[in-house]
């Protein structure tokens, strides 16, 4: 073969090799795509296919956290529903980490500490199968709250719930598909730390000035921390903007805090358990099951009684700003509604408003007619009976009394008495005695009122009012006419103490016909007791008005000394004052309520410094002094200085927007302070024990003549904390005239208290937020005070001059309402007495309000949790405030008063009790300030639930999810076939008498892992 | 080796060499070859439409989970007080307005884009008030949904724009570049979630209603930045994009009967009429229907496969031609339902008014 040959037939065999293999090469290229198309798509699908999966058991895992809502929700409203119902949380009940922030029910109409269920999941067929003390672990429990939520891992944990079902392909018994858990954590306990300011809102008549409710009431607490310090404070200028928007508590990350910088998310972390932006309750009574929703006061004060009634219409005899223009003794300056100072017309009552007689002396000198003023006869002369006396009239208020013309009557004196004469014991007889001074039976002295500044006074400004707390002295004139006594009394001199200088040779009566020999030594007798009656006369054109009775305490029947029948000896003296602090200071205002009309002489002492000499008249030989240093109640009329007044009392100026300022309500037969104070827990007020007061009736500040404009959203009570249902039942918005218009004065079907607490909170930084919750921090909020003058013992009479206070210290107002009025008081007195006497501390009177700081506030916080902490261990909650603010058993006091007294509030830097005054901090004051937002349960809390979604072939978790809720119980009932105001006795349906009222959703948020 | 046995061995071995086919054979190896290549393009051909119809149908219910999740999500969780303010709000804009910055319709033929108003009975382009939401059709920004819902976030200590807290989020339909780069040519149909930062939500405060979220000048020292509140209108940012090819977007909103009711049917309270937009400042079952707050929503949203995007980009930019008897509306309808999935779901709002 040739080459060519064989190039040419090698070739020829390869053409045809490829020739042949041309179309398979095709459709194995072809069918290769073919098939790469449909593995890719295969696997595009796959893993679509994966996705889908992954995302229906994400899906499932969320209707499973759903599920635990639903479940969460129908357990709360089955346990927490019902008004008698009442929570706390396990921190007292055994709990520990994980679980204790599980938040217990408990029954109000029962007693113990075991409670009604846990709500936790787990409890939804057995009420108590998970307790705080039951162990938890990871596999049967889940983590609900950790770090991401409050910086603690495992801070809660719920046990799990298997969701199981029939029909699983391969499984031939019920199989797990699911798996939930869930867990109610109680707001209420946590303080209410971002709420706005809406105080600046009521500009409505009367109000004009929003600080005034600023000191009545919490207006929301500051965000404080274990120690007591402020962290932020929402309604700083700062915060003003940001607060008014705030719906859920995690925007408070961008407050600003007090020192600089925002909170940040560490900082409410730290604090999830302590701080709550805002509590909501209902205003209900835990105590009685035919009770119901609270009335409100303000609609219906006569659901106190009448004279009650009468003490909270202020406005009837409070002396309105334009009629003090036209009284006989006009203020100076003019009183103006924008004015700090209000004064009262005095009356008998009720309520009875005047001033309270604190001093009494009728002295008398029975001898024969002196040679001159000076000079007794020792030779026989008519038989005289001179008089001398002084007395001292004390506004116990806190507010101004309009100044009137006053007389007293005083009866009880002997009318006779039995002159023993030792010398010529044949001329011993009987003599008139009172009956020489009595016209109609009645010894008349006048006390007239001037503006004058008469020789001896002090400046006429203090007496354009009779000033609050001011104590007035009156003594009797000279009178040597011998006349018959006047109608209109004996002629008295204001302001005077000085008994020689004017009375002189006091009022002279004549025996008639009687003469004896001066020299003869005589005495006087009187062999029964004698009970002085004095009456406080108001001489008013329209005629005489008795406006107080005071009885003085019984004096012994007496015998005098003897001594010459001419002597210028006064004896006897009925001399009798106040019973102050005579067992030390922190002991006044125990007994008799010094403002009852009829004052009995149990309230009074004899002498002019307690009972020294005892009841004996005739021991008091020449007495005639007023001022003792050591009494609270005397002042030296030299002196004019403001910090010796002393004011107890408040009356009402504006309309009352707490339980706790009916502690100033008089009370019948009760100690003063009775409502609100544990000596008061078996005091009635229109058979009521006032300890159930704060349970039964709140105050909206709604009374007549208040009408706040807006509806709806934008309607601002005078309580602005208390938010108004934006819509009726019918949908359209709240007036103030459906308010009104609602039976009973139950105002509460449309109202929630905000900015509340739970009392059985056993968190430190929450009763020290709550604590601190009255406070003036910025100089838009500060406290503003009358200025006073002590050149004139008052504030100025060419115009009010204000001061103001500001500080981040906590307020508890005694005054309330008035403290503007009485605030400036310095350390120290100017009256003068006794050598080594130490002074009382009367500026402590005056002030009105206790300021605590941090300090002491985080001692009182922590004294108050340990107390509830105990009290938890023994008796389970508080049921009701009743409860609360009464004795506990086998104690004299109340938890809250033992926890100001083992924080050691009420003591000097020596650690000695300081007087009983408005710097003495009470139960009633601090339920002044809270009691409007303290209730013994919780009507807001936070649901957290989880779901996950399980392989029922591998018992795999392949989906989870979680979800928050906060819900919130309302006033109206599960069922709408019973109003809100049906009492829980008397419902109708029976879904609401298992159910009570409805809890609604109000927020719901899913969460990530990130959230918890 | 002699040349003659070689010549005539070589002769006889190379024959069948030179043998050609005969005709049949060629005939028949050419009708079988073209038969092969006619089955394997037929194949080819039916594999790849439907790899391209099942990609698309895939990538369309990707981009519609994603977004009916996130909208599930949010709605559930959105807030309402009754204070008077609109903290939910919902329009379906017979035009672009709702985000003038930012709509483009340069390089598009006139008249080709999604149709702004109704032109014809075949395909109208509102006709939302359609019993079944899935019928609907939206206007041409779709509807521009706004409300205040909680984030969902990674709660970083240092970063409080990962807070989970509330936020004001606005959904809408927004046909403009995929790119930044304005030479970008690439202009589609874009279902935006802008989302303002938890800290501008409480700044700017919620009424949905207010300037701030809903004004159309440019803000001073808002250029479009993620979180800004004015983006709940103009959503300058890409990353607000959640979907792309969405060229429908429609909301419904249900209020529950009264208690005692006929009917435990929900209640449309929007549309009820013939109303475009609805504020929700009252709660449900209280004054008008467009003013209520919703207690469910049912939500759609139509989605564009691949090739419909591809066929809707081509037709609007002129690259195809009108058919004969159908207006440039109706046919851009054509080509949407024809290449586009309907995705609709149904929502509880779970959170009440107090």
């Amino acid at each position: 073969m040739t080459p060519s040959l064989l190039k040419s037939s090698s070739f020829s065999a390869a053409f045809r090799a490829r020739a042949g293999g041309f179309a398979l090469l095709i459709t194995i290229t072809l069918l290769s795509f073919v098939v790469l198309l449909l593995v890719g798509l295969a696997t595009y699908t796959r893993i679509e296919t994966a996705i889908s999966g992954n995302t229906q058991k994400q899906t499932q895992a969320r209707q499973n956290a759903l599920l635990a809502l639903d479940v969460a929700l129908g357990q709360l409203q089955k346990n927490a529903g019902p008004d008698q119902r009442v929570t706390a949380t396990a921190a007292s009940f055994g709990g520990v980490t994980g679980t204790n922030r599980y938040t217990g029910v408990w029954d109000a109409t029962t007693s113990g500490k075991t409670p009604t269920t846990w709500l936790v999941s787990g409890n939804e067929t057995n009420a108590l199968a998970i307790k705080p003390t039951t162990p938890l672990t990871a596999t049967n429990a889940v983590e609900l709250v950790g770090l991401k939520t409050s910086v603690l891992s495992n801070d809660v944990r719920a046990p799990l719930v298997p969701i199981t079902t029939v029909g699983v392909p391969g499984q031939s018994t019920s199989a797990t598909i699911g798996r939930y858990a869930w867990w109610i954590g109680d707001q209420g306990v946590k303080a209410p730390v971002a709420l706005p300011d809406k105080s600046g809102s009521v500009s409505y008549s009367p109000w004009t000035d929003s600080e005034r409710i600023r000191q009545q009431i919490s207006l929301g607490a500051p965000a404080s921390d274990t120690t007591a310090v402020t962290v932020f404070d929402a309604q700083s200028s700062s915060n003003t903007t940001l607060v008014s928007r705030l719906p859920t508590t995690n925007q408070m990350t961008f407050l600003n805090k007090s020192a600089t910088g925002t909170l940040g998310l560490a900082g409410l972390q730290a604090r999830f358990h302590d701080w709550s932006s805002n509590n909501f309750n209902v205003l209900a009574n835990t105590a009685s099951n035919s009770a119901g929703l609270r009335q409100d006061l303000s609609l219906d004060a006569s659901l106190l009684g009448s004279s009650a009634q009468a003490w909270l219409d202020y406005v009837s005899y409070m002396e309105a700003p334009a009629d003090g223009a036209t009284s006989v003794f006009p203020p100076k300056p003019d009183i103006t509604a924008s004015s700090m100072r209000r004064r009262y017309v005095m009356q008998l009552g009720p309520p009875a408003i005047s001033p309270v007689l604190s001093f009494f002396l009728l002295s008398f000198n029975v001898r024969t007619l002196p040679t001159d003023k000076n000079t007794p006869s020792d030779t026989p002369q008519p038989v005289q009976v001179r008089a001398r006396g002084a007395f001292s009239l004390w506004n116990p208020y806190s507010s101004a009394l309009a100044p009137e013309e006053l007389q007293l009557e005083i009866t009880g004196l002997p009318a006779t008495l039995r002159l023993d004469n030792q010398t010529t014991p044949e001329d011993s007889r009987s003599i008139p005695f009172s009956s020489l001074f009595e016209n109609n039976g009645v010894i008349r002295i006048r006390l007239p009122w001037s503006t004058d500044t008469a020789s001896g006074s002090n400046a006429a400004d203090q007496r354009f009012s009779w000033l609050p707390g001011r104590t007035y002295s009156w003594t009797i004139k000279e009178d040597l006419t011998d006349s018959t006594p006047p109608a209109n009394g004996f002629d008295s001199q204001l302001n005077s103490q000085n008994i020689d200088l004017v009375s002189g040779a006091g009022i002279q009566r004549t025996i008639p016909g009687l003469i004896m020999d001066g020299s003869d030594q005589c005495h006087l007798e009187f062999s029964s007791a004698s009970q002085l009656k004095i009456n406080l006369v108001a001489v008013r054109p329209s005629g005489n008005v008795i406006i107080a009775s005071f009885t003085s305490p019984e004096f012994e029947s007496f015998t005098t000394t003897a001594r010459n029948l001419g002597s210028f000896t006064y004896s006897p003296s009925f001399v009798f004052r106040l019973a102050e602090n005579e067992n030390g200071p922190g002991s006044w205002l125990t007994g008799a309520d010094l403002r009852e009309p009829n004052l009995p002489g149990s309230a009074y002492v004899f002498g002019t410094n307690g009972s020294v000499l005892g009841a004996n008249p005739a021991l008091y030989e020449n007495t005639k002094i007023i001022s003792a240093p050591e009494r609270l109640l005397d002042r030296d009329v030299a002196s004019i200085t403001y910090n010796e007044d002393v004011p107890v009392f408040e009356l009402p100026r504006l309309p009352i927007l707490s339980l706790g300022m009916l502690q100033h309500l008089p009370v019948d037969g009760a100690r003063p302070f009775s409502i609100g104070n544990s000596w008061g827990a078996a005091t009635t007020i229109n058979s009521i024990p006032s300890g159930q007061l704060f349970d039964q009736f709140f105050f909206s500040g709604l009374v007549n003549g208040v009408n706040p404009t807006g509806s709806g959203s934008t309607l601002v009570l005078p309580n602005p904390l208390i938010r108004v249902s934006p819509r009726t039942s019918a949908g359209a918005a709240t007036t103030v005239s459906d308010l009104r218009g609602l039976i009973d004065a139950r105002s509460s079907k449309y109202l929630l208290q905000g900015g509340s607490f739970n009392l059985n909170s056993t968190s430190i930084a929450a009763w020290a937020s709550v604590l601190r919750s009255v406070r003036f921090t910025t100089p838009a909020t500060a406290f503003k005070y009358l200025e006073a003058d002590a050149t004139t013992g008052t504030a100025s009479t060419s115009g009010e001059s204000t001061l103001s206070v500001q500080s981040t210290d906590a307020h508890f107002f005694r005054f309330s309402q008035s403290a503007q009025e009485t605030y400036k008081a310095e350390a120290g007195q100017s009256a003068g007495g006794s050598t080594g006497v130490t002074p009382p501390k009367t500026e402590l009177f005056r002030q009105g309000m206790v300021s605590l700081n941090s300090a002491q506030v985080q001692t009182l916080a922590t004294k108050i949790t340990t107390a509830i902490r105990a009290y938890h261990s023994s008796s389970g909650p508080f049921r009701t405030l009743e409860e609360f603010l009464s004795p506990s058993a086998n104690a004299t006091t109340s938890l809250l008063e033992q926890a100001i007294a083992d924080a050691g509030i009420n003591v000097d830097s020596d650690g000695n009790s300081i007087e009983f005054s408005s710097q003495f901090l009470t139960q009633g004051d601090i339920m002044t300030a809270l009691a409007p937002v303290l209730f013994p349960r919780s009507d807001t809390f936070v649901i957290r639930t989880y779901g996950e979604a399980v392989n029922p072939a591998t018992g795999v978790s392949e989906g989870k999810a979680w979800c928050e809720a906060l819900v919130q119980r309302i006033p109206d009932y599960f069922d709408p076939a019973d109003d809100a105001t049906v009492a829980p006795a008397d419902l109708t349906s029976t879904l609401n008498q298992n159910l009570g009222r409805r809890f609604k959703v109000v927020s719901f948020r899913w969460l990530t892992r990130s959230d918890i | 080796m002699n040349a003659a046995p070689s010549g005539s061995s070589c002769n006889h071995r190379s024959r069948p060499l030179y043998r050609g086919f005969t005709l049949i054979e060629v005939l028949v190896a050419s009708g079988v070859t073209l038969l092969l290549v006619g089955f394997m393009v037929a194949i080819v051909g039916n594999v790849t439409g439907f790899w391209s119809r099942t990609s698309g149908r895939i990538s369309a219910e990707s981009q519609a989970r994603y977004a009916l999740d996130q909208l599930t999500l949010d709605l559930q969780s959105a807030i309402y007080r009754d204070d008077g303010a609109t903290w939910l709000a919902a329009s379906v804009p017979t035009n672009t307005a709702t985000s003038v910055s930012v709509w483009v319709t340069t390089g598009a033929v006139t008249g080709n884009l999604k149709p702004s108003t109704a032109t014809g009975t075949t395909n109208p382009t509102l006709t939302y008030g359609a019993t079944n939401i899935a019928n609907g059709t939206f206007g041409p920004a779709g509807t521009w949904l706004r409300f205040f819902t909680t984030k969902r976030g990674a709660n970083t200590a240092t970063d409080v724009t990962t807070l989970s807290s509330p936020v004001a989020v606005g959904w809408q339909i927004i046909r403009r570049a995929s790119a930044t780069n304005t030479a970008n040519i690439d202009r589609r149909y874009f279902l935006h979630r802008a989302e303002v930062t938890p800290a501008n939500t409480l700044n700017t405060g919620f009424d949905i209603t207010a300037a701030a979220y809903s004004g159309t000048a440019a803000a001073t020292g808002n250029t479009g930045t993620l979180g800004t509140a004015r983006s709940v209108r103009i959503p300058l940012d890409l990353g607000t994009i959640i979907a792309e090819n969405v060229i429908d977007f429609g909301v419904y909103f249900y209020t529950r009967p009264t208690t005692g009711a006929t009917s435990s049917a929900p209640i449309r309270i929007f549309p009820s009429g013939a109303e475009t937009t609805h504020l929700a400042n009252r709660p449900p079952r209280s004054g008008t229907a467009i003013t209520q707050f919703p207690e469910e929503a049912e939500i759609m949203i139509r989605v564009l496969t691949d090739e419909g995007a591809a066929q809707i980009a081509a037709f609007e930019n002129g690259r195809m031609t009108l058919p004969a008897g159908r207006t440039a509306a109706q046919y851009w309808w054509d080509i949407a339902v024809a290449k586009s999935q309907v995705f609709t779901r149904r929502v509880v709002l779970r959170a009440q008014t107090l």
